[in-house]
């Protein structure tokens, strides 16, 4: 178990320093004071760790009427803002070690002496506020959702301070200073396998992946996003990979230098043991577009890597799934009474010897188109075949092709609504 | 109010799709959303029939682009064009039957798509593709590619049409016969296999005998082996020659053929200028290759062409029995030029109705040439895509009565004018929410024996209109259709096995 601290950034909103407390306080005065403003930013003197010499006020006066003052001071927390273990190196969140997983996280601020009739608030998101006139304000790590260490840095902090004065009353809140976030956190440990419903062959689209945990913790996957409103794929050209629910989950695949998200509604069923997602013909079609035209050995076996984002921290990778791009491509024919459909499925290589090559001079290359091929061959429409002197030139080769068996699949989603239904 | 008070609702009419309007105006006995059902009889309906393999061989096509029905003499088989999108090569197969493939018959780079007409056992192609035109794709004709020639069994498609005969021959008095003496032109006209003449070539000149014969050699053979024969033509007698010999009629002369493509000599013919009947000289006006166009039909007994990679307006119409002989001259009919190609040509009740995507026009066979035939503007807003007139059975020829056309409005019904409302007419928004962009997808073909019309849609799924009820637009079913691939093309083959193509993308 570990410790970190977070320091904000940069201020938001709120709170613009109004005197310099050395004085002289007008009669009716409300608001921040620090020594030296505006020398030393209100940031900077929030977030020192210790208050001298220009720790931050709370003051207010009143000789005349009646004084109020209600005003929140927020600030958040970008790049490297964390330190680790007592570090006095920050990093940021991006930065985490993989499985990092807050314990326990709070809000604190250091307040030197309060005076009466001021009330001030520790603030998580903005409106949020702790107990008044309290310098610790706890996240509950009791509560569902658990907060994350996203949900920790997204909310960045406030101070909020209110007060009614009538004639002649004052209040004040000296010293105020060190605000940050002080925590605990654990490195989760990810023993994961995964697996596809056919161990013997490589999966493909519709096939399930299975993904187990020793440890649990697959609970804590990301599976419903709906944050994410765009579609995190790219490309995608007229959305013809997008995802009629718009929702994302945290398993990807990355493929080259891109990733493919897994939409949620692709995961099958999810515990803290085991998560099972489907493999989707989205990818596919993903993985043609970035890569319209792969190398020919290559063009039905894709290799990605299998990537899980969890509620903690960064991703977890989990290996390599190579997939087969399934080509049910051909010529198909109405069954009369047939309930399902039968598709050609293609796997396995066999040598096609009936495929007729002919292996060509160089000087028989050069005119035409033929020379781009990755192999010699000639159109069989041409006449060379009839010319005697070719025939030393023709040889027979053979030609690794996919052969394709029939494979029976449902017939996709029949279906119907009326005015009546939803 | 207790349930036990309400009035049930009975739905026992199912008539299928409705997409028009605002979904709660769908009708009680139509779906307002629906895939992959079936109707049966008149008021059921379940889900569709299942798809099955149609090839049964170890390494079936792949990426399969389009499909045509070819009768040959022997049986009624498929013309297949697949696309290797590694090459950008597409190829063309004769799927004979569930176990026998021929080819690829013919290669061409950049072939996405091609038309085709059968003829005489024959089988015609025109490779093309769709080229990009600001936001619109157009089709039309490869460039400097051809109108091919496909005999039907096995052997490579050719190009077709031919060159004239090139070379010198030698011409002098042969044995004892008769001409009429004179100046004359001679040469030979050669044809090959699928009965196309060539134009006159080998063109000489000699001064005839009375008494005697005339005898010819060195006649070169056509360096296309298609060639078949070579026949003797020859002018009548010349008095004034002004050196042209391409600028007078020249004739068939009779029983004056060199019945192969090897022999080099013809000797001893004799004939009068009596004898001269048969007119060569069309001949010289004819394409010696034919340039590919996107559209391939059928008038008259006369092949058409149309829309070629230079011509998009243009289509090019064949003598009648003569499919590869087009005149350069008088066989063009030039459609009103609007920057749209012509996308369609189709027969209907002895008039050839041509179509571009948003007008149709119509041209009547007047019994002389091609150019001379009058136009008729039938619409100036609808008109079709390259495959979007639905064929029947598995003729590749529309009903005789009607055509089912594809337009932006909605699939119609054509009688030679668009008959509204449109047979799609419950299904408009479906219809119009189309992408215009890939109309050329469209493939659509009328199943009669199923009672169905079955459309390939730009998003390549299918579009089942089951008019089992009735051929009208209130009585027509309506029901989209999905698989695991997408659909590319349609076709019938057997009467009434509806075959349909996908690819891998």
């Amino acid at each position: 178990m570990g410790t970190f601290i977070i320091r904000p950034t940069s201020q938001n909103s709120g709170g613009t320093p109004q005197y310099n407390s050395s004085g002289p306080f007008p009669n009716d005065a409300a608001g921040w004071f620090t020594e030296d403003y505006p020398v030393t930013p209100l940031l900077d003197v929030i977030k020192d760790t210790v208050a001298a010499p220009s720790f931050l006020q709370i003051v207010a006066f009143t000789d005349g009427a009646p004084n109020s003052y209600d005003n929140t001071l927020r600030l958040s927390f970008s790049g490297d803002c964390i330190y680790l273990d007592g570090s006095l190196t920050p990093i940021s969140f991006a930065g985490l070690p993989a499985g990092f997983n807050p314990l326990t996280a709070s809000i604190k601020i250091i307040t030197d002496a309060f005076i009466n009739n001021v009330s001030y608030y520790l603030q998580h998101a903005s409106g949020n506020d702790g107990t008044v006139n309290t310098d610790d304000y706890p996240y509950d790590f009791g509560a569902f959702p658990t907060p994350t260490m996203l949900d920790i840095i997204s909310n960045g902090c406030g101070l909020r301070v209110s007060f009614n004065l009538n004639i002649g009353e004052s209040g004040q809140v000296t010293g105020v200073y060190n605000l940050r976030i002080e925590g605990t956190y654990d490195l989760q440990a990810f023993p994961y396998d995964w697996t596809n419903d056919t161990p013997d062959v490589d999966p493909r689209v519709d096939k399930e992946v299975t993904i187990t945990s020793t440890n649990g913790g697959l609970d804590t996957v990301v599976t419903d996003d709906t944050d994410i409103t765009t579609n995190p794929n790219f490309p995608d050209e007229n959305n013809i990979f997008g995802n009629p629910n718009g929702k994302w989950s945290g398993i990807t695949l990355v493929y080259g230098s891109n990733t493919y998200t897994i939409p949620s509604e692709s995961i099958i069923e999810q515990t803290a043991d085991e998560l099972i997602f489907e493999i989707d013909y989205w990818f596919i079609l993903w993985i043609l577009l970035l890569d319209p035209m792969p190398e020919k050995e290559k063009k039905k076996k894709i290799e990605a890597e299998l990537k899980l984002g969890t509620r903690f921290s960064g991703s977890v990778s989990l290996g390599t799934l190579t997939i087969v791009i399934a080509d049910a491509s051909g010529i198909y024919r109405f069954v009369s009474n047939q309930t399902h459909d039968v598709v050609y499925f293609r796997d396995g290589y066999t040598t096609f010897p009936e495929q007729l090559r002919l292996y060509l001079e160089d000087d028989l290359i050069e005119d035409d188109f033929f020379s781009l091929m990755d192999y010699p061959y000639k159109i069989l429409s041409e006449s060379y075949m009839e010319d005697e002197d070719e025939e030393d030139k023709i040889e027979i080769i053979g030609l690794q092709e996919f052969v394709a068996i029939p494979y029976d699949i449902e017939i996709p989603t029949p279906s119907i609504e009326t005015a009546f239904t939803p | 109010m207790a349930v036990r008070d309400h009035i049930g609702v009975v739905l026992d009419q199912f008539n299928g799709l409705w997409d028009r309007g605002d979904t709660s105006t769908t009708p009680r006995d139509h779906f307002s959303d629906c895939n992959n059902i079936k109707f049966i009889d008149s008021a059921s309906f379940g889900t569709r029939d299942g798809i099955g393999i149609s090839q049964d061989v170890l390494i079936p096509l792949t990426n399969v682009k389009r499909i045509y029905n070819y009768p040959t003499q022997i049986a009624n088989t498929l013309i297949a064009l697949t696309y290797d999108y590694l090459t950008d090569i597409g190829s063309i197969y004769h799927v004979f039957n569930r176990t026998t493939v021929y080819g690829p018959i013919l290669t061409i780079a950049g072939m996405t798509d091609f038309a085709f007409i059968p003829y005489a056992g024959r089988g015609y192609i025109s490779p093309f593709s769709a080229f990009a035109a600001g936001d619109l794709l157009i089709d039309k004709g490869l460039e400097d590619e051809f109108l091919y020639v496909y005999a039907g069994n096995g052997t490579p498609a050719r190009k077709a049409a031919g060159a004239a005969l090139t070379g010198t021959m030698t011409i002098a008095d042969g044995a004892a016969g008769h001409t009429d003496p004179g100046f004359h032109i001679f040469g030979f006209v050669s044809e090959t296999v699928s009965g196309y003449l060539c134009p006159p070539g080998l063109l000489g000149t000699f001064t005839t005998s009375a008494l005697n014969s005339v005898s010819f050699g060195s006649v070169d053979a056509s360096g296309d082996p298609n060639v078949t024969k070579r026949h003797l033509v020859a002018s009548k007698v010349i008095a004034d020659y002004n050196g042209d010999p391409s600028g007078y009629e020249l004739f068939f002369v009779p029983d004056a053929t060199i019945n192969n493509n090897t022999d080099t000599s013809l000797n001893d013919i004799s004939f009068y200028d009596a004898d001269l009947l048969d007119d060569a000289s069309h001949l010289f006006d004819n394409y010696s290759e034919i340039p590919a166009g996107a559209v391939l039909s059928i008038y008259h007994n006369r092949l058409v062409v149309a829309a070629t990679f230079d011509d998009i307006s243009l289509a090019l119409v064949a003598q009648p029995g003569e499919p590869e002989a087009i005149s350069q001259i008088d066989g063009l009919i030039i459609f009103p030029l609007d920057g749209n190609p012509i996308t369609n040509a189709q027969e209907l009740r002895d008039v050839l109705y041509l179509f571009k995507r948003s007008r149709t026009v119509a041209y009547s066979d007047n019994g002389d040439v091609p150019s001379s035939w009058p136009e008729t503007v039938i619409d100036t807003a609808l008109g079709t895509s390259v495959h979007g007139i639905a064929t029947v059975l598995d003729s590749g020829a529309a009903n005789v009565d009607f055509l089912i056309v594809c337009t932006y409005q909605g699939i119609s019904l054509f009688n030679g004018r668009y008959i509204t409302p449109e047979l799609s007419w419950k299904v408009q928004n479906f219809w119009k929410n189309q992408d215009r962009k890939y109309f050329n997808r469209i493939q659509i073909i009328n199943a009669p024996i199923q009672k169905e019309i079955l459309t390939i849609l730009p998003n390549r799924e299918v579009l089942v209109g089951d008019y089992g009820n009735g051929m009208d637009y209130k009585k027509i079913r309506w029901s989209p259709n999905s698989f695991y691939m997408t659909a590319n093309t349609i076709a019938i083959a057997n009467i009434d096995e509806i075959i349909f193509g996908s690819d891998l993308l």
